[in-house]
């Protein structure tokens, strides 16, 4: 009986003019999504290439004399994954500067050549889902209870001898089933034109296990969408009404909840804005210099005035002895030969002296590189968690709408998510680790006079600078991260259900 | 007649479940979207008013007018931002001027909205196009097809009125409910924008932008329920009328604007900025070291006219690294020949590049102007000041601002002779402070005058609409 009422639903959706234009949507915009976006990738990761190229060749070996002070470039190319969900990475920084400070920076360039793309945004695979394919899923079963009704045809269904939660399965399993095919469709189609392109290949590690997942997913959140679909027709006693509770509802989960929860964290859990907060970093570390530079002033001065009480008077009595107008005793020759002397002596005490404040100067100088890393990583430490708190609140939020659960979902799979951010410092970190050890641990610099180096380094032969080895988080920990979310939408899905069962068996079908 | 038609089909809309649920929306979403916008342009204000004073502070006047000083320009935010924040997120913030000639444009990798740039932002601008817009269609399409399922079609026509009057009755009161509730919601909107300190209305400029704007998005309105009258009257009941809807609304609010300008990018593949920023370094890289072997050349050439005697002195001078002073005057020539020189270059390899550009745009331009949104968009954005001409225009301010720093420092260094000096009168240990970037916009005039074709062709839009939905009603099967 189940199987009759389904292709009964099936039969009658897939001659409706609905089913017809939202197949022909998804087979067109979805397909031709992903060939905009692939064109995109491409010239993306050609860009990156051809500038990591010009990079090598003119940078990538220091000109001599490297004095230990050199800055490295790392670039982050784009993720393959970002293709089907770009997310984060028109914002994300691709490049990295390392530094002696030991504070690496991040930069972006921007893209304002296509200032069009960015005014409209681009077109993926995830927007394609979150906003045509929800819309047309709502589309296709706002009506499925109430428009049954209202032509009549109701009523001599429920005479029949089958079970009213037979009935709204059917109904579920009948419009699932004709918004997934064309989905599936066009997905083939997409897949088809990916597989076409040189630079992605679907069979690879980083793309088809993770490509599998975000199926799974997107299925998932079709049937959320239906589920909801069919909820609000039984809640609805005419089509009209249902249409418009259809687009209230949408608007709400689909562009207000993702939108406004944000903002809505930020004004309940404040946090100064990135730019302030490197502002201040930077003054941090310009006043930890400072205050060194001073410390290490005071101590040459209180090396050079010593020396001066000690000398000085030496070479006064001197002048004094040998330079005596009132008498003629000693020849101007005398006067130099002890002059002389007591000029070597002073310079072997001199050198006694540099010796003595170097010794005093390289501890200052370690000093001020682990007080500098340590107040910075503090700050640093102290500014991700308050971000990371704010982060939480209006992921949490933001999810009291499955689309933006959705949204999450994919971005994390595409390697362009919220824990991207800090997979990309733990990157820059370790470049700049990696950097430091060829180059910034190879000298210290004595504040205002001169640099020290160890013997072994030679800074007319500097060694290459490495490039960036861009490692991406695995599938594993990814999806130990999106797993609440894709529970939520199982969960929304659950409860749509439910609802809809439970609003059916009381339906009155007059 | 017309008035008691426009009457009862006032009525019939006030009573429908689609005017309360349109006047919540907007209600709710727009004054919200502007109370959120308001807030984060108060936060970028700040953002930016702290980091210039910081600046000026600490390096406004520099200590040593040496070639390495830079000077920092910063951008402000524009206070209509708040309506559209378009490229905004986008743009650079500061411009480091250089004495290569090059300036550097920075952003700071802005990291903090992440949430909100994940799930985009809500801005005025964002309402219009996706709430208003849906609305507006939502509100009509069934202005006919309803009417005709419902059989109230066919009592109307056997009135002795004309099909042209019961069209524009139904058209006018449909969009003038749905503009009354669109107003309150402005009206609110505008209350909370009022109430922030950072923010006067009454100041002439903004004043008349808002208008401007405001007018714009009540052309919208026209224009999307003509739309909608239009789909009505090429179906014959509700449920077609809701497929049109639906993919009217698909193509002209997320296929058109988001696949044409990538379109455009594919026709007229350009190289990146990036790409053309590092040329230019090389290439003034490259005109230092010619620079050098020039000079070189010269004293060389020099040098073997001078006579025996002196060659040896010469020499000397030259091996350390100097130029004698007898040669200063041709040295420095050739150092003055490479500075006017090399913007020269730097401005041809610019000049290619944005005529590259420039077929691209406007490929991109044109074709999606297919859909109003875009024009609307176009128009709304730019009357913001963060619309798609805003990229030039801070590049002009920066090259202003290049400029300035350029006359007040880098023109009086000199590479000639010495290692580098300063030309007479220039007193390095005292460089006047730097000033401040002026940052110029165009005003409401200017981007008017830009911007008028895409004004008038959302008038070309509303009018195709209506008359097409008059020539499909004329005819249409009332039965």
């Amino acid at each position: 009986m189940l199987r009759v009422l389904i292709r009964k639903e099936i039969t009658e959706t897939i001659l409706d003019l609905r089913f017809m234009a939202t197949a022909l949507l998804c087979v067109v915009l979805i397909p031709l999504g992903m060939l905009v976006n692939l064109q995109d990738y491409e010239q993306r990761l050609a860009a990156t290439q051809q500038e990591h190229q010009m990079y090598r060749q003119r940078y990538s070996v220091p000109v001599a004399p490297a004095w230990g002070k050199e800055e490295a470039q790392g670039f982050r190319p784009p993720s393959v994954m970002s293709l089907f969900a770009s997310g984060l990475d028109p914002f994300l920084p691709d490049r990295v500067f390392t530094s002696p400070t030991g504070l690496f920076r991040t930069e972006r360039h921007p893209r304002l050549d296509s200032a069009q793309t960015l005014l409209f945004g681009q077109m993926d695979f995830a927007f394609n889902v979150t906003f045509i394919l929800s819309l047309a899923a709502l589309i296709v079963s706002f009506s499925a209870v109430c428009g049954e009704k209202e032509r009549g045809t109701l009523r001599l269904m429920i005479a029949h001898t089958v079970p009213r939660g037979k009935i709204i399965l059917a109904k579920v399993v009948g419009k699932y089933v004709l918004v997934v095919v064309p989905f599936l469709v066009s997905m083939l189609i997409a897949l088809l034109i990916l597989e076409m392109s040189p630079n992605v290949s679907i069979g690879s590690h980083d793309v088809w296990p993770a490509f599998l997942v975000i199926l799974g997913v997107t299925l998932l959140f079709i049937l959320c969408m239906v589920s909801l679909g069919l909820c609000i027709s039984t809640f609805t006693a005419r089509a009209m009404s249902s249409m418009i509770w259809l687009f209230f509802i949408w608007v709400v989960l689909v562009l207000g909840i993702p939108k406004v929860s944000p903002i809505i964290a930020e004004i309940l859990y404040p946090v100064e804005s990135e730019n302030a907060f490197s502002f201040a970093k930077r003054m941090a570390a310009e006043d930890i210099r400072e205050e060194f530079n001073q410390r290490s002033k005071d101590i040459e001065k209180k090396y050079s005035d010593q020396m001066d009480k000690e000398w000085n008077p030496k070479f006064i009595q001197i002048a004094k002895k040998y330079r005596n107008p009132s008498s003629s005793e000693y020849s101007e020759e005398d006067y130099l030969a002890a002059n002389k002397k007591l000029n070597d002596e002073w310079n072997k005490a001199n050198r006694e002296r540099y010796d003595k404040l170097h010794a005093v100067m390289l501890p200052l100088a370690e000093e001020l590189k682990r007080h500098t890393a340590q107040s910075l990583g503090r700050l640093e430490q102290d500014h991700r968690n308050r971000r990371k708190k704010q982060v939480a609140l209006g992921l949490n939020l933001s999810r009291l709408s499955p689309v933006s659960s959705y949204a999450f979902i994919l971005a994390e799979l595409a390697g362009t998510g919220v824990t991207e951010m800090d997979n990309l410092s733990q990157n820059a970190q370790r470049f700049q680790e990696q950097v430091k050890d060829i180059y910034y641990d190879q000298a210290y610099n004595q504040f205002n006079s001169g640099q020290y180096r160890p013997k072994a380094y030679n800074p007319f032969d500097p060694p290459t600078l490495p490039d960036m080895t861009y490692t991406r988080v695995s599938l594993a920990p990814v999806v130990q991260t999106v797993w609440p979310d894709i529970l939520l939408l199982i969960l929304f899905s659950g409860a749509c259900l439910t609802l809809a069962i439970a609003g059916f068996n009381r339906y009155d079908v007059r | 007649m017309l008035i008691t038609l426009i009457r009862k089909e006032i009525t019939e809309t006030v009573l429908d479940l689609r005017f309360v649920v349109a006047s919540l929306l907007f209600m709710v979403l727009i004054p919200l979207s502007m109370y959120v916008s308001r807030v984060d342009y108060e936060q970028r204000l700040a953002g930016y008013q702290q980091e210039s004073r910081i600046w000026r502070e600490r390096h406004g006047t520099p200590e040593w007018g040496g070639k390495d000083v830079e000077g920092h320009g910063f951008r402000p935010p524009s206070v209509l931002s708040i309506f559209a924040l378009g490229l905004d997120p986008y743009l650079p913030d500061r411009v480091v001027t250089k004495f290569s000639g090059v300036f550097q444009t920075m952003k700071e990798s802005n990291t903090d909205g992440t949430l909100g740039a994940l799930l985009g932002q809500m801005d005025f601008h964002f309402c219009m196009i996706y709430v208003v817009s849906l609305m507006a269609l939502i509100f009509t399409f069934n202005t006919v097809s309803g009417e005709r399922e419902r059989g109230t079609l066919r009592l109307l026509i056997a009135q002795a009125v004309p099909r042209g009057q019961l069209l524009l009755s139904k058209w006018v009161s449909k969009t003038m409910v749905l503009l009354v509730s669109y107003l309150c919601a402005v009206c609110m909107a505008l209350l909370v924008l009022e109430a922030s300190p950072q923010v006067t209305l009454v100041d002439s400029q903004v004043a008349a932008s808002i208008g401007m704007m405001l007018a714009i998005s009540l052309l919208l309105i026209l224009c999307m329920t003509s739309l909608g009258v239009c789909l009505s009257t090429f179906a014959r009941g509700s449920l077609q009328s809701i497929t049109l809807l639906f993919s009217a609304w698909v193509i002209l609010v997320l296929g058109i604007p988001k696949i044409t300008p990538m379109m455009a990018e594919i026709i007229h593949p350009c190289e990146t900025r990036r790409v053309i920023s590092s040329r230019k370094a090389m290439l003034t890289k490259d005109l230092m070291t010619e620079f050098h072997n020039r000079r070189e050349r010269l004293t060389d050439s020099l040098l073997s006219k001078e006579d025996n005697e002196d060659r040896a002195s010469i020499e000397m001078v030259l091996r350390s690294g100097n130029v004698p002073t007898r040669y200063a005057p041709q040295v420095d020539a050739l150092w003055r020949e490479y500075r006017n020189r090399t913007p020269l270059e730097l401005e041809k390899i610019e000049e290619q590049y944005r005529n590259q550009l420039q077929a691209k745009h406007t490929l991109a331009m044109i074709l999606s102007r297919m859909s109003p949104l875009c024009c609307y968009s176009y128009s709304i954005t730019s009357l913001a000041g963060t619309g798609v001409d805003e990229p030039k225009n801070f590049m002009n301010n920066a090259k202003r601002y290049q400029h300035q720093i350029s006359q007040l420092l880098y023109d009086n260094i000199i590479i000639g002779s010495n290692g580098y000096g300063w030309e007479k009168g220039f007193d390095a240990r005292q460089v006047p402070t730097f000033p401040d970037m002026a940052y110029a916009r165009a005003n409401a005039q200017q981007v008017m005058g830009t911007r008028v074709f895409d004004v008038l062709l959302l008038v070309v839009y509303t009018l195709l609409f209506y008359s097409l939905a008059f020539i499909r009603f004329v005819k249409y099967d009332v039965r």
